[in-house]
């Protein structure tokens, strides 16, 4: 808001109470006292008064700037009903995932730790042939290392919910800016501005479970694709 | 047999590493993006083991770099990825991958796409 708007805004409060004391005047004139005096005072000091002409002006500025504001609103309103509220929806399901993940992880290690424990205990008691006891102790732990794939799989999961929560977060923000600068263009222009997640380092569908069945799918779909047209 | 390992997640290449070694890869390379990759693949390069999603440069713009270099053009490239849906893969293919893995993989699953790859790209 200029300093002209300022001080228009100052006077127009002042208008105001005048017209508030005017009209508190009118109603006296039932009264016995020098009440048509006061109102023709009042009256005179109105019409000195040059922000009243600008008055008009003003009302017709603020209601465009209200309304700027609102539509800005409803727009932000509407995007974020079509695209967050629904990614929000995902949410939940993504980070249950993540936990999911994280604890089948865990448990096939686990498990494949118990399997290598067994076997140096094999080995220790002298119960199988060296070489093919510590090939197999050798297979578990290998196993194990691929078992830790699951910190690559989370990680672009959590990717996913991040850039989720940081576009409703911005989008929030420029709700909260609207208000600030009264629906101004600049505002308003900055809801188209928020740019989609770049997805290009991760994947916020990686998934760990059911790998064999996956990669079936996956190589049927390759075959395919590389058949001729 | 020398190979480059590429995928932004220091742990994956390791990963990658570990289950190479266990079928009898030993001369390794690894890199961080599809632009290190590019640089580091000289003439000595036999496969190429690839991540897909990579910032500076992804898997896809780099392997479409190595195809439109006549000297990389024949190299075996194997993608390995968490992307699953059809249109990636088609995307894949498109782009002159020659095998195609989802991560979670078991080193038994990568030895045998490696070796079709390979002997794929050597017939």
């Amino acid at each position: 808001m200029t300093t002209r708007d300022t001080a228009i805004s100052a006077e127009f409060e002042q208008t105001l109470t005048l017209l508030g004391t005017l009209l508190q005047a009118v109603n006296d004139l039932d009264e016995p006292h020098d009440s048509l005096a006061n109102i023709q005072s009042i009256v005179r000091e109105l019409q000195s008064r040059p922000n009243l002409q600008e008055l008009p002006g003003m009302m017709l500025k603020v209601y465009k700037e209200i309304s700027e504001a609102l539509s800005g609103i409803r727009a932000t309103r509407q995007t974020i009903q079509n695209h967050s509220l629904e990614r929000l929806k995902d949410t939940h399901e993504r980070i249950t995932e993540v936990s999911s993940t994280t604890e089948n992880a865990a448990l096939e290690m686990m498990n494949g730790l118990d399997r290598s424990l067994a076997l140096i205990d094999t080995l220790e008691k002298g119960g199988a042939t060296g070489a093919d006891a510590y090939q197999a102790l050798r297979d578990e732990v290998n196993a194990l290392y691929s078992h830790l794939q699951f910190q690559d799989i989370i990680a672009q999961q959590l990717h996913g919910v991040t850039a989720l929560l940081a576009e409703i977060e911005n989008r929030m923000q420029v709700v909260a800016t609207l208000f600030d600068e009264a629906g101004s263009e600049s505002g308003i222009a900055r809801l188209g501005a928020i740019t989609a997640v770049h997805e290009d380092t991760y994947n916020p569908d990686a998934k760990f479970g059911d790998s064999s069945e996956r990669q079936a799918l996956a190589d049927a779909a390759f075959q395919s694709a590389r058949a001729p047209a | 047999m020398k190979c480059l390992v590429v995928d932004d997640s220091a742990t994956m290449r390791r990963i990658v590493v570990n289950a190479l070694k266990t079928i009898g890869w030993n001369d390794l390379v690894e890199a961080g993006d599809g632009k290190e990759a590019l640089e580091k693949c000289d003439g000595s390069i036999e496969l190429v083991i690839t991540d897909w999603n990579m910032p500076v440069m992804g898997g896809l713009d780099m392997v479409r770099a190595l195809r439109g270099n006549p000297s990389t053009a024949k190299l075996p490239i194997l993608m390995v990825t968490t992307r699953s849906v059809k249109e990636d893969i088609m995307q894949a293919v498109e782009a002159g991958v020659n095998g195609y893995v989802l991560k979670p993989f078991t080193p038994q699953v990568l030895k045998d796409k490696i070796d079709q790859v390979v002997s794929m790209m050597s017939a």
